[in-house]
């Protein structure tokens, strides 16, 4: 057990998380300072806790995948209902941001006369960051969401028990295929993202400039090599993984009824956002690092 | 079947946090009878099956099913025992992403090689014997509650167990249909000689059905026997349970 002294007085600090926490006071102190240093490393224990368990429950995942059986028919399942059913959305927003993008790039270029370089510059805004970001942002949303609500309701509905009392590993059947499927939709429509931003860059820059369809894709892959592409695509791989298991731990730890599903749900949202955020910026340092050029 | 009997608690107790479920209870189901969990709401009947079922873990003590213990095994380790098990649950817990029928073959898909027409018959099969022969293609959605009870205790007998776990059977169910379901589950007793636990509230049904009954009440085991021993227990909340509720 770890026991940890703080004295009021002196304001020493103290390690996060000890087991007990033994306050000294003087009698001088502010009442106010002991109301909020309990609460405050009462937090901080809970969170470490939490990260904890996150991190058992992705290494679980990670463990189940070279353990029978694999599930296949139902993470083809899960990736038609992650992809296929985000591809639509996915599509529309890529088609608004190439749009938006052009214009930008446009307005900017122009007073360099750089107009010719629109093209290839739009498609590498899109394949390098924004494509894979805005990717995963909207499917951390429109995913993750769904996976939080999804298991957070068949917990609180003992559903996930009775998985298990037919005999099913309700943990492989319900969290690893859907991370599995995380992670390979993602890409793909990260592909699809950039595919369509690139479409709707061609339709602003259309109506502008009048320019051809095949002299505008020759300008924008003049320049985009494969070394581009894959390294920056591949990074959504890890936020598939991040979107998948975050949600699936938040909706298969789900407690408290109708209002803990609705919990589950909209932390799978804020949390898997947040870790994308985070998660993307260490790959775009690690990637620099590991492929020099590539970034 | 064996000396230990089908199921065996040693000394078993749960808690919740602060709140202590279950403690140091110990009992005995034979194999090929049918075990009755007596008891008020929130006595620890609910949590004692899922205890056998392996749900749940105790903080203390032995649970052996047909001769195995079950206590350390994890997820994985269960899965041979569980597929000799059915589970009624108190909620039913339909999945309600498919239909009724699918829920009933669910196991069969998942753990026998039988054709799609075999396991759709024998689905279909289930839900007649429970009167729901008209809602296969039904979303659980759609049902009664006590209806759902009823599909619940359709895929529950779906791989022919030879150990049913029941909670509350009779919960939203019409005397007749509740009639029905008490002499199911007595045809599946004596049929397939299965061990049923059965957690019920409503005594006609736990004497009809129940070969032994145990009176559960703040964790423990206040009473054990037959009916008629429970009847004269002398525990007064046993025989005013037993009295108060004989009506159903």
């Amino acid at each position: 057990m770890r026991i940890q002294v703080f004295n009021l007085a002196t304001r020493l600090k103290v390690d996060s998380a000890p087991d007990v926490l033994l306050l000294v006071s003087n009698g001088n102190e502010s009442p106010s300072l002991l109301s909020w240093v309990a609460p405050v490393l009462a937090s901080g224990r809970q969170a470490i806790e939490w990260f904890g368990d996150l991190s058992l429950f992705q290494a679980k995942v990670i463990r189940e995948s070279f353990r029978r059986p694999f599930e296949f028919t139902e993470i083809l399942r899960q990736i038609f209902e992650i992809g296929w059913r985000s591809s639509a959305l996915i599509a529309l927003a890529g088609l608004a941001v190439g749009v938006v993008l052009s214009i930008h790039t446009r307005a900017t270029l122009e007073r360099f006369g750089a107009e010719s370089m629109i093209p290839t510059a739009l498609a590498f805004a899109l394949v390098k960051e924004t494509g894979p970001l805005i990717t995963g942002l909207l499917v951390s949303g429109r995913v993750g969401a769904g996976i939080g609500a999804e298991l957070g309701g068949m917990r609180v509905t003992e559903q996930i028990d009775a998985l298990e009392s037919l005999a099913v590993d309700s943990f492989k059947y319900l969290v690893f295929t859907r991370v599995v499927a995380c992670a390979i939709a993602l890409p793909l429509l990260t592909t699809l993202m950039n595919f369509t931003g690139m479409l709707g860059g061609f339709a602003a820059e259309s109506f502008i400039s009048n320019t051809s369809f095949r002299l505008y894709f020759t300008h924008s892959f003049s320049s985009l090599a494969f070394s581009d592409y894959i390294p920056p695509t591949l990074r959504t791989v890890v936020f598939g993984l991040i979107i998948g298991s975050t949600s699936a731990f938040l909706g298969y730890n789900a407690t408290g009824g109708a209002e803990g599903v609705g919990r589950a749900a909209t932390q799978s949202v804020v949390l898997s956002s947040i870790f994308l955020i985070v998660a993307d910026v260490w790959l775009v340092e690690f990637i620099l690092f590991a492929i020099p050029g590539s970034i | 079947m064996n000396e230990a009997g089908a199921i065996r608690f040693e000394g078993v107790s749960k808690s919740f946090g602060e709140r202590k479920v279950l403690r140091d209870i110990s009992f005995t189901v034979e194999a090929g009878t049918a075990y009755v969990l007596l008891g008020r709401s929130g006595s620890g009947k609910s949590v004692t099956l899922k205890l056998i079922c392996g749900l749940i873990k105790p903080d203390a003590g032995k649970i052996q099913v047909e001769n195995e213990e079950i206590t350390g095994l994890d997820s994985t380790g269960m899965i041979p025992i569980r597929k000799q098990m059915g589970f009624l649950f108190q909620s039913s817990a339909l999945f309600d992403s498919i239909s009724v029928g699918e829920n009933v073959a669910f196991a069969m898909r998942r753990h026998t090689n039988k054709p799609d027409q075999e396991i759709h018959d024998v689905a279909q099969k289930a839900l007649d014997q429970v009167g729901l022969g008209k809602e296969y293609d039904s979303m659980p959605s759609s049902l009664s509650g006590g209806m759902r009870k009823r599909a619940g205790l359709a895929r529950a007998l779906a791989l022919e167990p030879s150990i049913l776990l029941i909670d509350e059977p009779s919960a939203g169910l019409d005397p007749i249909t509740s009639s029905e379901i008490d002499d199911l589950l007595l045809t599946i007793k004596k049929d397939r000689h299965a061990t049923l636990v059965v957690v019920t509230h409503n005594i006609p049904s736990a004497r009809a059905v129940g070969d032994r009954m145990a009176f559960l009440d703040d964790g423990r085991i206040l009473a054990e026997g037959t009916a008629n021993e429970l009847e004269h227990s002398e525990h007064q909340l046993v025989r005013e349970f037993l009295k108060s509720r004989q009506g159903g």
